[in-house]
């Protein structure tokens, strides 16, 4: 045997470096590794490119024609497109007029009529009076309430909602040529009276009743109080394609106008607080947004793919009694529990005393009596016979197993 | 590719032309700008594709030891590599500068080193290297990752070497020492030596005595040569982690001490790994370095999710030897385990064999037993109790099987195994 107590534990001698061959390049090139890009994302470029189809073509559907009841330009059943194709077809001149100006200016010819809708009451006294005059040669309103009345159809008042269990059409019953060339129309919308009321309603027979087309007694401002015959869905029912045409077909021009609400009268309100930024704040805006995006690339780019760590298992060891603990307390084993722990303790103080395992428990318990000058009988009930019935007794009684264990060791 | 901070803050100078004069051509201008730079660095940018690597590694490193992996960079690019070289290494390997900026001309080579600090035992790999090659602008880079494997093999640390003179100590102290009271210093005959007092008189050997003038004594040393084997049980019942070290640590580090303590008292040591087939096997016939070849075949030993197959032990033991030896099992005694596997096989093998049972115990239970404040923790206490109470019961039922068993805390473990070791030898019952 060797005289030096010092292993030969070699961490040099044994320890062989090793030298790998030389790597040159992954084996791919500039075009290689950009292609095989494109493959990895593949799956996102084809979503991303779903994505755009899909808001190019929402936005395309939603751009190809307005949405707004009787427009000129609405080829849903809602609109008029049907009405205005067929007048432009037919030689007249539809000019669509976008605001109050563009409606005056399209006006200042001769031989116009003006067709207005507007439900929402955008436009205020004064401006319909603007309208008014001798501005159109001729007027249709469509639908309108009190305001454009009084300012555009003196004269002429309103009626009220023509009752929806009126379903038959409604005949002419007036001197209007156009409506007589109508005959009927399709019931609906609002009632008018005035100089000349066409298509009365029925049981309202007599001198002042009231009618869905209304005309002046000169006949040039007429009152239409169903929109919906000039729909593109109800165009084609009865005779309201004619009464239609014959109305708005008249003259060669024919402005329709449908104010929004940039027709609303400008008033001093608060200015737009963002008007007031000087002009670099957007451009500015813009550039940081870039640089921010230069900044996220430059730091989120890494220096290599992740490596990953074959992670061990890791078990905790006291699961198991952790676990039985908390079986014993759902299931309230107090008396299991205490049996346990007066086993262990017992063992214990066996062993502690010098008492082979085989004896009994008095000797034990005479045993610590007499090691502890304790009294026998009270040692005999701790150790023996006292019986934990609740969680707080069962703590209190291994807390005193627990002191007469320590007193042992100590004495 | 990649962009370097230098391109970040040349972008946010655009910031003074935007506010000059406000509107598109300006953030187009400086766009242009940034990607005119761009591409000229990534023109005139070292081909990262024309960097050789090539690393030298230290086979093995002890746990709690520091290595170096060196890295040579050669450039067989035309022009000068600037940038960036990272080495993958997995993190436990616990590279402290996996990255390292450099500037290699072209046709020349440079060696990195990076130095790795292993934080766990076992076979830590590194995948690739990863190369970004920054542009004579400094703005963008060309980035290359390549396939450059290599394994460090981190060996157990042995902690228990300090241990080690103590026990060879002992060890000598039965080596050539007179056959006094105890039996238990051997049986094997070693040498005459002077009477001095104190020894024991049945000692004496009168015929030599009366041949010399002096009294004799005659001195005894342990049997030598005789086989130990190890077994390391490496089943799901050594992942447990008890004071923070799993259960297989534990019994690698018990396990070189008395491979080391074996041999260096002239015994002949095998090592297996087992749990339903061997893992690692070391031969004491086996040229080299014992304690070498034994930390080789430890290291790369991982706990395995299955239960062990004891019932295969006594035939792997015969495998190893067929004479009486002294296999001492690494393993668990938690009970359940141990009734199933351990109980039934141990009678096989007491019958041929020495056993010895060597087992961790977890100090965390005695804490538990001894904490009884609430009722939640009282109930702790009593699984506690229940635990300790059946390994008490199990440890008894191997004695009485004819095993000896070591169940001792985990920094305990080594030192409690040698001793009994030291002992078994003294009483000459190897």
């Amino acid at each position: 045997m060797s005289a030096t107590t010092e292993t030969r534990h070699p961490p040099g001698g044994a320890n062989k470096e090793s030298t790998s061959a030389q790597i040159v390049g992954d084996g791919q090139s500039v075009g290689s590794t950009f292609f095989g890009t494109l493959k990895q994302a593949r799956g996102w470029l084809i979503l991303g490119a779903l994505l755009l189809v899909t808001v190019l073509i929402g936005a395309i559907a939603a751009g190809s024609g307005e949405q707004n009841p009787l427009s000129p330009d609405n080829a849903a059943p809602g609109g008029a497109r049907a009405a205005a194709e067929v007048l432009e077809r037919g030689g007249v001149e539809v000019i669509r007029a976008e605001s109050l100006e563009d409606a005056i200016d399209a006006l200042r010819g001769s031989d116009d009529t003006l067709l207005l809708h507007d439900p929402q009451s955008w436009l205020t006294s004064e401006q319909l009076e603007s309208l008014g005059g001798t501005l159109a040669d001729r007027t249709v309103l469509i639908e309108p309430d009190l305001t454009i009345l009084t300012e555009l159809a003196d004269g002429v008042r309103s009626a009220g909602v023509i009752p929806a269990d009126i379903t038959d059409p409604l005949p002419a019953n007036c001197a209007n040529a156009a409506a007589r060339a109508a005959g009927s129309v399709s019931p609906g919308g609002f009632s008018y009276r005035g100089a000349v009321t066409c298509f009365p309603l029925p049981g309202e027979e007599g001198g002042n009743t009231a009618g869905t087309f209304v005309t002046t007694s000169d006949g040039e401002i007429g009152v239409l109080g169903n929109g919906g015959i000039i729909s593109n869905g109800r165009i084609d029912e009865h005779g309201n394609a004619a009464l239609t045409l014959r109305v708005l077909g008249s003259t060669e021009t024919l402005v329709w106008y449908q104010p929004t609400q940039d027709d609303l009268a400008v008033t001093a309100g608060p200015a737009d607080p963002l008007a007031l930024l000087p002009d670099f704040v957007n451009p500015l805006m813009l550039w940081l947004l870039i640089t921010a995006l230069l900044a996220i690339f430059w730091r989120g780019r890494r220096l290599g793919p992740l490596v990953t760590e074959p992670l061990p298992v890791v078990v905790r060891s006291a699961e198991t009694a952790a676990g039985r603990a908390r079986l014993y307390q759902d299931a309230g084993a107090v008396q299991h529990a205490a049996e346990t722990l007066r086993a262990a303790t017992l063992t214990r103080l066996a062993a502690a005393l010098r008492i082979p395992p085989a004896y009994p428990r008095a000797t034990v318990v005479a045993a610590a009596a007499s090691k502890t000058g304790r009294d026998p009988a009270e040692l005999d009930s701790l150790l023996n016979s006292q019986l934990p019935h609740s969680d707080a007794q069962l703590m209190q009684w291994s807390q005193e197993l627990d002191k007469l264990e320590q007193e042992i060791r100590r004495s | 590719m990649s962009i370097t901070a230098r391109l970040v803050v040349l972008a946010l100078l655009g910031v003074i032309p935007v506010l000059l004069y406000p509107g598109a051509v300006s953030i187009a201008l400086w766009v242009a700008l940034l990607v005119l730079g761009c591409a000229v660095d990534l023109a005139f940018a070292a081909s990262p594709r024309a960097i050789g690597v090539q690393r030298m590694l230290p086979g093995t490193v002890r746990l709690s030891e520091e290595t170096v992996s060196t890295l040579t960079v050669r450039n067989h690019a035309k022009r000068t590599f600037r940038g960036w070289i990272r080495e993958g290494w997995q993190p436990s390997a616990g590279a402290r500068n996996p990255v390292h900026r450099l500037s290699v001309p072209a046709g020349e080579g440079r060696n990195l080193s990076v130095q790795l600090a292993p934080r766990r035992r076992g076979d830590l790999s590194v995948h690739h290297v990863t190369i970004r090659s920054v542009g004579p602008l400094g703005l963008a880079a060309r980035q290359v990752t390549i396939q450059a494997p290599g394994t460090l093999r981190v060996l157990p640390p042995f902690h228990s070497k300090r241990l080690l003179p103590s026990k060879l100590r002992r060890l000598r102290e039965l080596d050539g020492r007179a056959a006094v009271q105890i039996r238990g210093a051997g049986t094997e005959f070693d040498s005459l030596r002077d009477y001095v007092r104190g020894d024991d008189v049945r000692s004496i050997d009168w015929r030599a005595s009366a041949r010399r003038r002096d009294t004799v004594v005659r001195t005894w040393r342990p049997e030598r040569d005789r086989r130990v084997v190890l077994v390391l049980d490496t089943s799901r019942t050594s992942a447990a982690r008890i004071e923070d070290e799993p259960r297989l640590d534990t019994g690698i580090e018990a396990s070189l001490l008395l491979a080391v303590l074996a041999q260096r008292g002239g015994d002949r040591v095998d090592f297996i790994a087992f749990d339903r087939r061997p893992r690692a096997r070391v031969q004491s016939g086996a040229k080299g370095n014992l304690l070498e070849s034994l930390v080789t075949a430890m290291a790369p030993l991982e706990s395995e999710l299955i239960e062990a197959d004891f019932s295969q032990i006594p035939a792997q033991v015969r495998s190893i030897s067929a004479h009486r030896s002294l296999v001492v099992l690494l393993t668990a005694l938690d009970s359940g385990a141990v009734e199933e596997g351990l109980l039934p096989m141990l009678p096989a093998l007491t019958s041929q064999h020495v056993v010895v049972i060597a087992s961790v115990r977890d100090p965390h239970l005695d804490e538990l037993r001894s904490q009884r404040g609430t009722a939640a923790e009282t109930y702790r206490a009593a699984a506690a109790e229940r635990a300790l109470l059946d390994r008490a019961a199990i440890k008894e039922r191997l004695r009485q099987l004819g095993a000896e068993v070591v169940d001792e805390a985990p920094h305990e473990l080594p030192s409690k195994l040698a001793d009994l070791y030291i002992r078994l030898k003294a009483a000459g019952r190897l």
